[in-house]
């Protein structure tokens, strides 16, 4: 006869339990994972990428794994692309500043209606 | 303990038959609380797995015969440790063993730091899921380790005798992590497929766990082969058995995906072979199972006949067919964004022709393997392939791989100039050429050892002269002293110098593999006491012939002692061991080991005067082979070792994130 014991019991319905509790407990949270932000790493990353490439690219260069033809035109090559992010990088700063600039903007038209809007509230009263 | 171990198992399945359901669910309605659900189903499975092993460990631990498997492959004399690795001694706790591995590998996928917010996630843990699936599965309905017997034994089978050695607590273990873990590149390679992701992205999260798969899968067969040499008593460590080329088929063709992705992280190229080889990879480990569960082929690993190969041939069938499916439906998508080749005699194309070689190696291994299989199903007659063919066919190729191996670091990227090939290539062939001809005069005159042992000499300079021109070419950028320039340099591209590690300890493999093959020595005779034998430099002699007992085993020994060159080297015991719960006896082997060879001593025979026949090898420079197979692990170890360069995150420009 198969030894069903209490404690075999009890560990099996811990076990059942566990189960339930690891695959349910995700209905009932909030979930995190969704407002992760990819984009401003990528572009740091890709140029992170491309100057260890070009580090590299230097260093075979100088153990003679890479014709000088090559090398001079691969280099002129990344060196374009990394050009291309930072002036990427820079617009985005400067949208940035823009848009912090307008948000300011913004707020003193604001200020300004409500202003105007007292003042002819007054003038109505 | 039946009723919860058993739970573990059919919980086991229900949970990943759920998780991958409401994953699935979860990607095609873009729901992140269902997804995260099959997510925490990911974790609930690996607590079954490990319920499940902890269940089988304490009942092999505390003798439970009235368990089917306890019973088979334990006995209550047996110690401890063996008790406990019996888990991996048959089918159905091996499979279990592989079912746990599996689990973990997922959450420690599904949950990585790294992995966070990444829209493959749902679709790689799918796909480890439906391999979770069909383990428990089997565990469930094929293999269940947790059966009873009608009626309890007072004593358990006993472990094979064989089986109790260090080398196959270990084996075992290294051979499944290695299986396992070539799942986590297939797995993310096919989420990448799906989600039309062409770049590299997949290769450069998989690269550490495809090196640890490598490693591993390296580790199971140097493990096995250790064992078979001190173990079987036959003098060799390889014997190309349909197991050991189930394990060495998927050595060969990850070897060349670890190489070829190179290729594609750094030119954008060999897309779908990557794609190809991580499949066929992947398809091998099933299929090895397959050949060693199934019994169609007779091996020395001793697992039990059953039909439980023919599962792992259809989920193997069935797997490579969807993969292939994805492959070609995303064929023109990868073709498009490849790069190609500009030269034929370039890094890139040296890394193409090892890898056909590489291939092309686990080819021949794999219809030598089949082979008896095709012709009794054409012609009716089980052929035996054997030692030679492999040895004939097999040698050409990785002589030629070593050769490409040793070629390949001096290289240039793009195209090799005539300037650059004779400034690389010139004086390490004066000088390959010149230790073969020295070879020659010195009376080492077998073609094979000469052309290999030439090869490796040409790898062993142009490695050097990596080394030596990387730590020159930093100096001259840094002005570091040389041993802090040497020591940067490693770190600093950890990859491509343990990787060079690697191939010294190959080199050092196959100069055993050419010297124990090439320059072997035996001899069988019968002496009586007081006699001895001469082999090479080497007397022994026979002194005394006696037995004794250890728990219930009989044991016959021989004391011998060995003199070198008239120099008294010690006295030895080579054993024969009769076993009280096991038919067949087996030979305890007396080694003496050096740096030049080693001296082999099987005690065979014996009659009731005393005399005795002995076989006595000399093999020659094992310590090379054992000590290439360590810096295989130092090489490989060097490479994953998280360091805090070459880690660059890689870049994502995948599809647009919905879930992760």
């Amino acid at each position: 006869m198969h030894d069903i014991s209490i404690i075999s019991i009890i560990l099996t319905a811990l076990l059942a339990l566990a189960c339930l509790f690891l695959i349910l407990s995700p209905y009932f949270k909030w979930d995190t994972y969704l407002n992760v932000g990819v984009k401003g790493q990528d572009l740091v990353s890709t140029k992170e990428a491309l100057l260890i490439t070009l580090n590299e690219l230097e260093f075979e260069y100088k153990m003679d794994k890479i014709s000088h033809a090559d090398y001079k035109n691969l280099k002129k090559q990344y060196e374009a692309e990394v050009a291309g992010i930072m002036k990427e990088e820079e617009l985005t700063i400067a949208a940035r500043v823009d848009r912090d600039l307008m948000a300011e903007v913004e707020k003193e038209i604001e200020a300004q209606m409500k202003n105007y809007e007292q003042k002819r509230g007054k003038e109505s009263d | 303990m039946f009723l919860f171990a058993n739970t573990t198992i059919y919980i086991g399945l229900a949970v990943a038959i759920y998780s991958l359901l409401i994953i699935t669910l979860g990607i095609s309605t873009k729901n992140q609380r269902l997804i995260n659900s099959g997510k925490g189903g990911m974790i609930a499975l690996f607590v079954c797995a490990a319920m499940a092993m902890l269940s089988l460990f304490y009942l092999l631990a505390t003798s439970q015969f009235q368990y089917e498997y306890v019973t088979d492959y334990t006995s209550s004399e047996l110690p401890i440790i063996y008790k406990l690795t019996a888990l991996w001694a048959g089918n159905a706790g091996s499979l279990l063993l592989w079912t746990f591995f599996l689990t973990l590998y997922s959450i420690m996928i599904a949950f990585s730091r790294k992995m966070k917010g990444n829209p493959m996630v749902p679709y790689i843990s799918a796909i480890l899921l439906a391999n979770a699936v069909f383990f428990f599965f089997i565990l469930g309905f094929v293999a269940k380790p947790f059966v009873l017997l009608d009626t309890i034994p007072i004593e358990g089978k006993g472990l094979n005798p064989m089986l109790q050695n260090p080398g196959m607590i270990i084996h075992p273990v290294t051979l499944y992590l290695g299986y396992v873990g070539l799942a986590v590149p297939f797995a993310f390679a096919m989420s990448a497929l799906i989600l039309k992701n062409v770049d590299d992205f997949w290769i450069k999260m998989t690269r550490r766990w495809t090196i640890i798969a490598w490693l591993f899968l390296s580790l199971g067969n140097i493990f096995g082969g250790q064992w078979a040499y001190v173990e079987l008593g036959w003098g060799g460590y390889w014997a190309w058995d349909p197991v050991e080329n189930a394990s060495f088929m998927p050595w060969l063709t990850a070897t060349a995906f670890l190489h070829s992705v190179m290729i594609q992280e750094r030119k954008n190229m060999l897309k779908i072979w990557n794609i190809s080889l991580i499949i066929v990879s992947y398809a091998l480990t099933l299929f090895g199972t397959f050949l060693v569960r199934s019994g169609v082929l007779t091996s020395v690993h001793a697992f039990a006949n059953s039909n439980l190969g023919l599962y792992f041939l259809i989920f193997m069938g069935v797997a490579v067919i969807l993969a292939l499916y994805v492959l070609m439906s995303r064929y023109n998508m990868l073709k498009r964004s490849a790069g190609e080749f500009q030269s034929f005699v370039s890094k890139e194309s040296s890394f193409l022709i090892n890898n056909l070689l590489l291939v092309g190696a686990a080819f021949a291994v794999f219809w030598g393997t089949i082979f008896p299989l095709v012709s009794e199903a054409v012609r009716g007659t089980k052929v035996t392939v054997g030692l030679p063919f492999f040895n004939k066919v097999e040698a050409p190729i990785l002589l030629s791989m070593m050769f490409v191996m040793a070629v390949c670091p001096m290289l240039a990227w793009q195209r090799s100039t005539i300037k650059n090939l004779r400034k690389n290539f010139l004086i390490p062939s004066i000088l390959a050429v010149a230790g073969m001809v020295l070879m020659i005069v010195l009376g080492i005159q077998k073609a094979w050892a000469v052309i290999g042992y030439g090869v490796i000499i040409l790898l062993l300079i142009t490695h050097f002269l990596e080394f030596y021109r990387g730590v020159k070419a930093r100096r001259k950028m840094t002005k570091e002293a040389p041993i802090t320039a040497l020591y940067r340099l490693m770190i600093r591209n950890r990859r491509r110098y343990g990787g060079y590690i690697v191939h010294l300890g190959i080199a050092f493999i196959t100069m055993g593999i050419i010297g124990s093959q090439n320059y072997d020595l035996e001899t069988m005779k019968t002496v009586s006491l007081g006699q001895s034998i001469e082999l090479k430099d080497y007397r022994i002699n026979y002194d005394r012939l006696d037995q004794k007992k250890e728990g219930i085993n009989d044991i016959v020994y021989a004391d011998v002692t060995v003199f070198r060159d008239g120099k008294k080297l010690g006295t030895f015991q080579p054993e024969k061991v009769f076993y009280g719960n096991w038919e067949q006896p087996s030979s305890e082997v007396a080694i003496i080991s050096s740096v030049k060879e080693d001296l082999y001593i099987v005690l065979s025979a014996w009659e009731d005067d005393g005399k005795a026949t002995f076989v006595v090898k000399v093999n020659p420079m094992m310590n090379w082979l054992w000590f290439g197979s360590f810096m295989i692990v130092i090489g490989a170890l060097f490479a994953v070792w998280n360091g805090k360069y070459g880690n660059v995150t890689p870049r994502y420009t995948g599809v647009r994130k919905e879930v992760s």
